[in-house]
């Protein structure tokens, strides 16, 4: 690859950087957390790239009118602009892989993790019954619900209290939570509640999975925020500690701005 | 990097016999130079953008794609601050200063180098760039490699992580510095036995005469040259990266604690495989609940120092020879010292 084809490549890449920050569609790939690096990154890449250009035109304009005054006849136009002069990176074809990101951001922009990563990462296996007594879980009382009817709880908290809490304080109040709809392939039958939590990109994610038992109003990836309160019970060591819930009220929205839970 | 292009056929990258290394200078055959192919290969995707979308929005491959993205996102900009600090050394930094800057006695100078690690706060992919540039700049190349070995593992942020990750055991934070420091100069000591400089790509001069250009330029053209480099082969690893996600079976990852051998051996080669940031792996380690401590330990050796998508980057960068001895010897010495340094710091857990 020529120089000049790095330089548009690497401004390319810079600017798809930039504008998935801005638009707030990075969200999808990595935690919010990386907005400064991104935006940092990006604008070096792009400040990079199109001085590397601009310079390698310059260079070669310079090169060719040096040439042009040796040769007044013109034999320097077979010298063209593909077999340069001292382009020390020039040779090499790892440079075009950078092409296949950049096309897929350009062209697709994949969307958020969903439905299939989040069965992807469903183990529905569980270890056969070896006669061990679980002792109960439900140890401590969870510090108050936030205040607001319903309480709004990220899926983390929803599944740590219906759990843990002593005082089942989510099979006694109605909780609001945002998540997608999953069908449960675990279960068989139902479907699940589920929310993504990455530490640093999609390629770390795992699901948050809430298990409801009826007909899922709407079709797999859906985003919704639901009203459910905790089935008492539900989640122990033969469902992998799924815990389940029923849904009182349940509207569709959009990807909220961030996908994932931290 | 002056690299031969022969070596990048090698690697299973486009080989094509004609190269532009090859092609005699004005040869009269047309052929298509870089910027035609580029706008060709442009042009076909927006044509094929439909049936494009329509297959990367298929289950698995809607995943993948995401993931794939994912990484190349999350490490570009280490990538960039990698390059910026080689662009640096190359522009502004003589290599007199890292003569006097290290000692001339191997046998001290990896650890030194091993040492200087802590200070560049990044992930993995960042220090690959700055090794090879500190090896242009005359460092041994087993100090160099210590350092590109343990910068990931025990900067700053990385450790920072790994204590908010291991709030309840803060030993861990420890236990993966002392790993960290350990395998890289333990790799470092034995690179400098065994390592030959024929396994490596050949250092050609430098075709950027930097007594002629200013500074500046010379920082430019490093940057755009390594980073495109660098890029391209992070591609490929983030590639693999993406296939293992999508394919290794969870069912892997959970149910394995029972046994020690085993759960070592396996969070080790998850921690290759996985290809995570070596900023945000203590947290997948954390999150393996059944797993005990030195199988944690091990996944956090193993992963900022050798992974598939490091793997591609050293291939691309000292060559293909240097890195299928390389990473072996890595993976092994890393999997090792982590097990010893467990049980130092967590007993028979």
């Amino acid at each position: 690859m020529n120089k000049e084809t790095q330089s548009i490549l690497t401004g390319m890449l810079g600017g798809l950087l930039v504008s998935i920050t801005v638009s707030g569609h990075f969200t999808s790939y990595v935690k919010p957390g990386f907005r400064p690096m991104l935006l940092a990154g990006g604008i070096i890449l792009i400040v990079v790239g199109v001085a590397s250009l601009v310079l390698t035109i310059r260079d070669e304009v310079r090169a060719e009118k040096a040439r042009a005054a040796e040769h007044p006849a013109g034999g320097g136009e077979l010298h063209g602009h593909d077999h340069g002069h001292g382009h020390d990176h020039g040779r090499s074809k790892a440079p075009w892989l950078i092409l296949v990101p950049v096309l897929v951001l350009l062209l697709v922009a994949p969307p958020a993790l969903g439905d299939d990563a989040a069965n992807r990462s469903a183990n529905c296996s569980v270890p056969a019954p070896d006669g061990t007594a679980y002792a109960n879980r439900r140890t401590d009382p969870s510090p108050p619900l936030p205040a607001g009817d319903p309480a709004v709880l990220t899926m983390q908290d929803f599944i740590a209290r219906s759990l843990y809490d002593s005082t089942y304080s989510t099979v006694d109040h109605d909780i609001q939570v945002v998540a997608f709809i999953s069908a449960d392939r675990c279960a068989g039958s139902g479907y699940n509640l589920v929310r993504m939590v990455i530490s640093c990109c999609a390629a770390d994610a795992y699901a948050l999975r809430v298990h409801v038992d009826s007909v899922s109003p709407y079709p797999g990836n859906t985003w919704v925020q639901a009203t459910i309160r905790a089935v008492k019970d539900a989640g122990n060591e033969s469902n992998n500690y799924v815990p389940s819930a029923t849904v009182i009220a349940m509207t569709e929205i959009g990807q909220p701005s961030d996908p994932y839970e931290t | 990097m002056s690299a031969n292009s022969a070596d990048h056929s090698e690697i299973g990258l486009r080989p094509e016999p004609d190269d532009e290394l090859t092609e005699p200078v004005g040869s009269a055959r047309y052929r298509p130079g870089s910027l035609e192919i580029f706008g060709l290969i442009l042009l076909l995707a927006i044509a094929f953008r439909g049936p494009l979308k329509s297959l990367l929005s298929q289950g698995g491959m809607q995943t993948w794609s995401t993931v794939f993205i994912a990484v190349c996102v999350q490490a570009t900009p280490f990538l960039v601050l990698g390059v910026v600090v080689s662009g640096a050394i190359a522009a502004y930094v003589p290599a007199r200063v890292f003569a006097r800057l290290l000692p001339a006695n191997p046998a001290l100078a990896v650890p030194v180098a091993g040492l200087c690690g802590i200070a560049l706060p990044g992930c993995e992919c960042g220090s690959v760039p700055i090794a090879n540039r500190l090896m242009d700049r005359g460092v041994r190349s087993s100090a160099a490699l210590a350092f590109l070995l343990s910068a990931p593992a025990i900067n700053p942020i990385v450790l920072v992580a790994t204590a908010v990750a291991f709030q309840t055991d803060q030993r861990m934070v420890w236990a993966r510095f002392t790993a960290g420091l350990l395998t890289s100069v333990f790799v470092g000591l034995i690179w400098e036995r065994i390592g030959r400089p024929e396994w490596m790509r050949p250092r050609l001069p430098r075709q950027v005469d930097e007594s002629e250009l200013p500074r500046w330029r010379v920082f430019l053209a490093t940057v755009g040259g390594d980073f495109s480099q660098a890029a391209g082969f992070l591609v490929i690893g983030a590639a693999a990266a993406a296939t293992f996600n999508v394919l290794v079976p969870v069912a892997w990852m959970e149910h394995v604690g029972s046994s020690l051998l085993l759960s070592v051996l396996m969070m080790a080669v998850l921690a290759f495989v996985l290809a995570l940031c070596s900023e945000s792996d203590a947290f997948v380690a954390a999150a393996f609940s059944t797993i005990p401590m030195i199988g944690k330990l091990v996944f956090l050796t193993v992963g900022p120092t050798v992974d598939v998508k490091l793997f591609a980057l050293q291939a691309g960068t000292f060559g293909r020879k240097f890195a299928v001895r390389f990473a072996p010897l890595t993976f092994v010495v890393a999997t090792l010292t982590a097990v010893g340094v467990g049980f130092a710091f967590f007993g028979g857990l």
